[in-house]
Formats: structure tokens, C-alpha cells, sequence
């Protein structure tokens, strides 16, 4: 089964003890196993929309055309052809008029000359050459032909002209066509990508986007964040297939089970909107919208005409279509990351409950401040029950000094690590509380790279972080001065794949990022109710 | 994507309010609540409506061409004898000649209300996503905290309900912090009623009921003005 958000592969280190320790790294964490099917359950839709669709020859491509390929280094149209070559999976095929071979495999002088059935084909010809091109794969029944090349409707004048042309050209076509003006596609399927830089790993999570450099972003950002983007798809300037149809399929697409989008514009409106609707019936939808100016109406003859600017119209239409709305790369990071907890999270949501939090950490003043943020951001402490705080007087007996034994909690560094199984107990006991619906832990790197031997003390916390049971709950682990230059990167990432890789908890360097989480996985809960209601 | 700048001046130009009369009955005729009302072309004839529906009474220019109706001085509150009439219907006119309207005698009167609560309905046509729905409380708070809520046309009762719930007002209209409870339900129900005729009448560009005025729960809502901006069919 393929992994939500599972682990990131581990970074190999130099100390052996540390990969002793890492031997369990193909056993999934159990806890983020069961969160995931609990999600499947609720998100696969009954009735998967089995009709065939044109994209399924993009991502289940088994042989690829690329024309334009070139055979010289340092040239981009090389550079893509020699990653593709090596990634995809399929049938890779150059097409030059200029030489037999590229980067070894046989060339063609067209498309029309290629004796195989072609799925895809790729343009990166220059801008005045690609009509032509286009109109060969109309010629010969290519399914679907993706443009690259960039200098069209983006760039005004001339190129507008083209793009007309283009659109033109495929007209009433069996030929489909994607961009112009697209990066690419990145598919762990069939191994297509645009970029060295990233891992091509299976997951259920798409991102669809108008803007070829944010692709680069989510990817390499989410994977860092051990999120399994499984395709990734540059649209560019949706001349043909456009923001209805994307949608359309990745709604149907199995393989994909929280759909992201960002989006600058769309023709069809109201076919967006319908589309989108459907969509958020199937699997959580995000929504990041560019271009975000409130330009007031055309007209000021009336209060709706002045209050209501397009980017107002853009968040309603997203909301009423069931989608959410994110605001950044890393709040739709953050997004996708909590919202399978909203499934898990315990059902005890009866109306009116307000989602409460625990927080636990070392250092007052922190604990202090980080309290009051929680508050400004609207995230609520939860009430604890009388065993949990127990509990808490229990294993916390200094607390008392410390300003209180109740939510938050506060723990010394020296008695977090000469305890190991402390933070798990306190941990533990708050994800059985039923007022309890995310724990905050907060630790200080800083203070933790001044023991003795810092990766230990880590490594027996976390290997009894790891055996409890979390009941459904997020647990974000904040690491304070986490991402400062004198905390070791050594040790941050070391802590970063035990507390995430191995115990499956949320990790951030912010406090806000955690608190971010938190409100997401409420909102989404909310959502769910209203849509169980209606 | 076409020619932009363009088509938005073409457009522009095609566009054309119509009198307050016309759009009353626009909104009448789907379902929206108004006090009662009348045009009056003639001083007599003002004094006449005015007692047949009972004082006090609003006076308020129908003219299509004004556009901001209280800033040119062209609305009388509270008239409650035929010289306080008389003098609004006088006013009004002056001041709608003054303006430049070229239907300055058209004045309507209409019957005083009084309710808890104020809110603007309104529709606009978003380039993007077509006809929109919006309702926003009172004139003033509306603009300067902008609170308010937005649809695509059109909406059911149940998203009426929601867009209500969106406000930051919220509270306070469902009769919070010892307030009376306005009448959600009747606004909701003209909520759906114009994003129908939104959905339905393609050549509303923009249309404005504003203030809409709602009673206590039960009670009902009406609308008390309302606008309307056409735009001229592309096959017209």
C-alpha cells in the first residue's frame, strides 16, 4: 500500500551505531499505517469514474516521443533527454531531423517515421516550429502531445497568435495537448520526471499547477517533509486541456488521494467550479490561487460590484466547491500533511467541542510564550481529565515549582533524558484523554546538544516514542533553535528521522508551522462535520 | 483570452441602470419582499399615496440616473403630514434636476420601515465565474469592515444559511449577547431568490438590494431600495 505521508528514506550517516539503529528502516511505522487506511477507507470514492480519459497515455505513458531532442550537452532539450533516459520506465524515442542518434537510441526525422505506437508526445522545438509539429501528431493520431516550449500566450503579441494557432490545430482532433509553456511531468509510475534533483517515489498525493517552478518547490519541499507527491504535473498555459479536465481526472485517478492545485487563471469558471465540487465529494482538494489582487469591479454603481473583486470571488468559489484554500507553498505542505488526522481524530467531536491541544516542553519561558501564541492562533489547550493530570503529578513531581501541573506541561532537560520513557508516558496518556486532540511537544536542540552524547539520549527517547499509541492524534514535536547554525546539522537531522522517520510524529523548527497543523486538522474536522450534516 | 482591454470598454458601454421603479419590480416579481410603494410623478399624486398607505412614509427618487441617491439629497425620511410631503417631493426633485437627471419627477413613495437589523443582498457577474451572490450587513459596516459573504449563483437554502453564518456579525443577528434574533430564515429565502434570477437572467450585470431590513425572528424581511445595473446581450 502506498504511504500517505510516510517516511522520508533515510539520510545515511557516518556513526555506525546510528545505523544499527536504522536497520528497521522497511517497516513502516504502525501507527502512520493505521492512520492511512483509515483515510482510504473514507476518501476512495464508490464509484471510481472508469471511463477512459486521454491522460491516462500521459501517466500510464508506455512509449514516449521526444522531439527535439538534442544530442548535444549542454543544450536543455539534451539535458531533459538523457533524465528522462534514464528515469522512464517505457519506451524513449528522440525525434531529430538533424542526427541518427541521441544520446544512443536511434533517432527519427518525424513522428510519421516512427514504426511504433507513440502515447505521448513531447515537444521542445523552438517556439516557431511548434505548430508544425503539433499538426504532425494531429496527422497521426498521437493521443496526446505535450508542449514544453515556452514563448506563446505568456508572452503577448505574436505568441498569442501561435498559441491561437495551436489551439487551432488540435481542434475537433483525436490529439489532446498539454502547455505550451509547461516544465513537465513528474510520475513515479512510470519514472517520467524534469528534475535530478528529486526522488521518484510512489505516494497518493498530485499537484497540478500552472507555475512550472512552484513544481519544484512542493516537491523538493514535501519530500523533505517526507510527503509522497506521485505525480506532479506542469499544465503551463492550459491552451487545450485546461483546468476542468486536470481536474476531472485526477479526481478519478486511484492512485491519487489528496489533490493540490495552484492556479493563476482559467477560462471556464463555472466549469471549474463544477469539477471541483465533484472532486472534494471524492478525496481533500487544496486550492493555492495566485494573483491575489482584490482589483475592485468595472463598474461602481453598486456595493456588490465594489466589495466583491475577483480574488474575494476566487475563496468563495473555493470554499462553496467543498475545496480548501491555502495560502503558501508550506501552508499546503502543512495542509496535506494534517488532514488525514481529521479522519482519524476521535469521533467524541460532538458540536460545539472546542479541538483541544496539549503542550509539553522544556524551558519556562518558552513554555510561557509558546502559550500565549497558542492562544493568538486561536489553538485551544485542552481541559485534561483528572487521570491525565494524575499522571502528569505523577511522573512530573517537581512541576509543582515549575508553575503547575496542567496543561501546558513542563519538564526539565536534565529529567527528560535521565527518564527516557518520560515524554512517551506524559505523551501517551494525553492521546488517551478523550479532551485531548493533538499534543504539542516542544524541545530546545540547543540544550539537548549539550549532553554527554546527544544522539543516545535521542535514540532512548524516541524508541519509547515510538511504541505508544497515539489513538489517532497528531503529535508535532517543535525543536526549538532547530534551524540555527551552531545546532550541529548532523544532530537536527538526526532528530529529525527519529522523531518523524522512525516515530512517526510531525516535526517542525517553528512553533507557528505546529500551530498551523493543529488549525488545519481542526478546520478540516469541522468540514467533515458540516458535510455529514448537510 | 481575446483582446482585453478592448472588450471591457465595449462592454462598458453596453451597460445601463434602470429606474428604481423597474428594478423593484425586477425583484418583485421573484419573490422580493418590498413595504408598499407607488411612483409619483406629481406632488398630488405623492399626498394621495402617502394616505392611502399611511404615514409616515419615505420619499425617494426613482430617477435611473442617480446614482448615489442619498448623497444627492434625493431621500426623505419620516414625512408624517402632506406639508412635510409636499416639501420632500419639492427637494427631491430640485435636487435631482440639479444632478442632472432627466427624470427628476419621478419620486417613489414609499411606506416607513422599521426592523432590527440592515443588510445589503446584491448580484454581480464575475468575468470568471458568472453571476455572484452577496450579502453583507448594513450599508456602512458592510464596506468599512467588510463583512460579508459570496456565492456562485445560484444557492440553496442551506448555502443562504451558511453565507449568513460566514458573517463576522453572525453572532450578534442570531440574537447573541441579549440582541433580538433577526429573521434568518426570510433572509435566506431572498438569498435564493436572487441568485436565481441570477442564475436565470444573464443580463444582470450588477443588482443591489440595499438596505434590506429585517425584522425579529418570524417577522420577516424587506427590501427597501433596490438597483440594478442591465447589460445589453452580445446578440443584441
Amino acid at each position: 500500500m502506498q504511504c500517505w505521508y510516510g517516511r522520508a528514506d533515510y539520510i545515511a550517516f557516518d556513526s555506525p551505531d546510528t545505523e544499527n539503529r536504522m536497520s528497521a528502516r522497511e517497516e513502516l511505522n504502525p501507527d502512520i499505517e493505521r492512520l492511512v487506511s483509515a483515510t482510504r477507507e473514507v476518501l476512495v470514492p464508490d464509484d471510481h469514474d472508469s471511463t477512459p480519459h486521454v491522460l491516462d497515455h500521459v501517466f500510464d505513458a508506455r512509449r514516449i516521443a521526444v522531439v527535439g531532442a538534442s544530442d548535444t550537452p549542454g543544450k536543455w532539450s539534451n539535458d531533459l533527454f538523457r533524465l528522462l533516459s534514464e528515469s522512464f520506465k517505457g519506451d524513449l524515442i528522440p525525434v531529430n531531423t538533424r542526427t541518427d542518434h541521441v544520446e544512443r537510441k536511434q533517432a527519427y526525422s518525424s513522428i510519421s517515421s516512427i514504426p511504433l505506437e507513440v502515447d505521448l508526445v513531447l515537444v521542445v522545438v523552438p517556439r516557431d516550429s511548434v505548430v508544425n509539429v503539433v499538426r504532425e501528431c494531429v496527422d497521426n493520431r498521437i493521443p496526446v502531445v505535450h508542449v514544453l516550449s515556452s514563448g506563446f500566450g505568456e508572452v503577448g503579441g505574436h505568441g498569442s497568435e501561435l498559441q491561437r494557432l495551436l489551439v487551432d490545430t488540435v481542434a475537433g482532433s483525436g490529439t489532446a495537448l498539454i502547455g505550451p509553456n509547461s516544465l513537465g511531468i513528474h510520475c513515479a509510475r512510470t519514472g517520467m520526471t524534469f528534475t535530478a534533483g528529486c526522488r521518484l517515489e510512489a505516494g497518493p498525493l498530485t499537484f497540478v499547477s500552472q507555475s512550472g517552478g512552484l513544481c519544484y518547490d512542493v516537491l523538493v519541499r514535501g519530500q523533505a517533509r517526507g510527503l509522497k507527491f506521485g505525480k506532479v504535473i506542469s499544465v503551463g498555459n492550459c491552451a487545450d486541456l485546461d483546468w476542468p479536465d486536470y481536474v476531472r481526472y485526477f479526481s478519478a485517478d486511484p492512485d491519487t488521494e489528496a489533490l493540490a492545485l495552484y492556479i493563476e487563471s482559467v477560462s471556464d469558471g463555472l466549469h471549474l467550479y463544477q469539477e471541483l465540487r465533484e472532486a472534494a465529494k471524492r478525496k481533500p482538494v487544496f486550492v493555492l490561487k495566485g494573483g491575489k489582487t482584490r482589483c475592485g469591479s468595472e463598474s461602481v454603481a453598486s456595493h456588490t460590484g465594489r466589495m466583491a473583486g475577483e480574488y474575494d470571488i476566487w475563496q468563495a468559489m473555493i470554499r462553496q466547491a467543498g475545496c480548501r484554500e491555502v495560502l503558501s507553498i508550506d501552508d499546503l505542505l502543512i495542509a496535506m500533511e494534517a488532514t488525514p488526522y481529521a479522519e482519524t481524530v476521535p469521533a467524541g467531536h460532538q458540536a460545539g467541542h472546542r479541538f483541544g491541544t496539549v503542550l509539553i516542553g522544556t524551558g519556562g519561558g518558552a513554555t510561557v510564550l509558546l502559550t500565549d501564541e497558542c492562544e493568538e492562533a486561536g489553538v485551544s489547550l485542552a481541559p485534561i481529565s483528572e487521570e491525565t493530570r494524575n499522571v502528569f503529578i505523577r511522573n512530573v513531581p517537581d512541576a509543582e515549582t515549575l508553575g503547575g501541573v496542567d496543561n501546558p506541561v513542563e519538564i526539565g532537560v536534565d529529567r527528560l533524558f535521565a527518564d527516557p520513557a518520560l515524554l512517551a508516558r506524559l505523551t501517551e496518556v494525553s492521546c488517551r484523554d478523550a479532551n485531548v486532540d493533538a499534543v504539542i511537544i516542544h524541545l530546545n536542540l540547543t540544550a539537548i546538544a549539550n549532553l554527554a552524547d546527544p544522539l543516545d539520549a535521542l535514540q532512548r527517547m524516541c524508541d519509547h516514542l515510538r511504541q505508544i499509541e497515539r489513538n489517532g492524534r497528531n503529535v508535532s514535536v517543535v525543536l526549538r533553535n532547530g534551524d540555527t547554525a551552531d545546532t550541529s546539522d548532523h544532530l537536527r537531522r538526526h532528530t529529525w528521522n527519529l522523531l518523524h522517520g522512525q516515530a512517526g510524529l510531525s516535526v517542525f523548527n517553528r512553533f507557528d508551522e505546529a500551530l498551523s497543523l493543529i488549525r488545519h486538522i481542526e478546520t478540516c474536522v469541522r468540514d467533515n462535520e458540516s458535510k455529514e450534516d448537510s | 483570452m481575446g483582446n482585453g482591454a478592448e472588450e471591457i470598454v465595449r462592454a462598458e458601454s453596453e451597460l445601463r441602470s434602470v429606474s428604481g421603479d423597474q428594478a423593484r419590480n425586477l425583484a418583485m416579481e421573484n419573490g422580493v419582499r418590498f413595504p408598499f410603494w407607488c411612483l409619483a410623478t406629481n406632488p398630488d399624486s405623492a399626498v394621495e399615496t402617502a394616505r392611502t398607505i399611511g404615514e409616515p412614509v419615505v420619499l425617494k427618487t426613482a430617477a435611473a440616473d442617480i446614482v448615489h441617491k442619498s448623497d444627492a439629497g434625493c431621500v426623505r425620511l419620516n414625512l408624517s403630514t402632506e406639508r412635510e410631503v409636499r416639501k420632500a417631493w419639492s427637494e427631491i426633485v430640485g435636487n435631482a434636476s440639479r444632478a442632472g437627471s432627466t427624470t427628476p419627477d419621478h419620486v417613489i413613495v414609499e411606506q416607513a420601515e422599521k426592523g432590527i437589523a440592515e443588510f445589503v443582498i446584491g448580484l454581480k457577474r464575475s468575468e470568471i465565474f458568472g453571476p455572484v451572490i452577496m450579502v453583507g450587513v448594513g450599508g456602512i459596516w458592510v464596506e468599512v469592515m467588510r463583512d460579508y459573504a459570496l456565492r456562485l449563483c445560484p444557492v440553496s437554502k442551506d448555502e443562504a444559511s451558511a453565507m449568513l453564518t460566514d458573517l463576522r456579525a453572525f453572532p450578534v443577528l442570531a440574537g447573541g449577547r441579549n440582541q433580538e434574533s433577526c429573521d434568518l430564515d426570510a433572509l435566506a429565502d431572498m438569498i435564493v431568490m436572487v441568485s436565481r434570477l441570477g442564475a436565470e437572467r444573464e443580463d444582470i450585470h450588477e443588482l443591489d438590494l440595499n438596505p434590506v431590513i429585517a425584522m425579529k425572528s418570524g417577522h420577516g424581511a424587506v427590501s427597501v431600495d433596490a438597483r440594478v445595473v442591465l447589460r445589453n446581450r452580445a446578440s443584441d
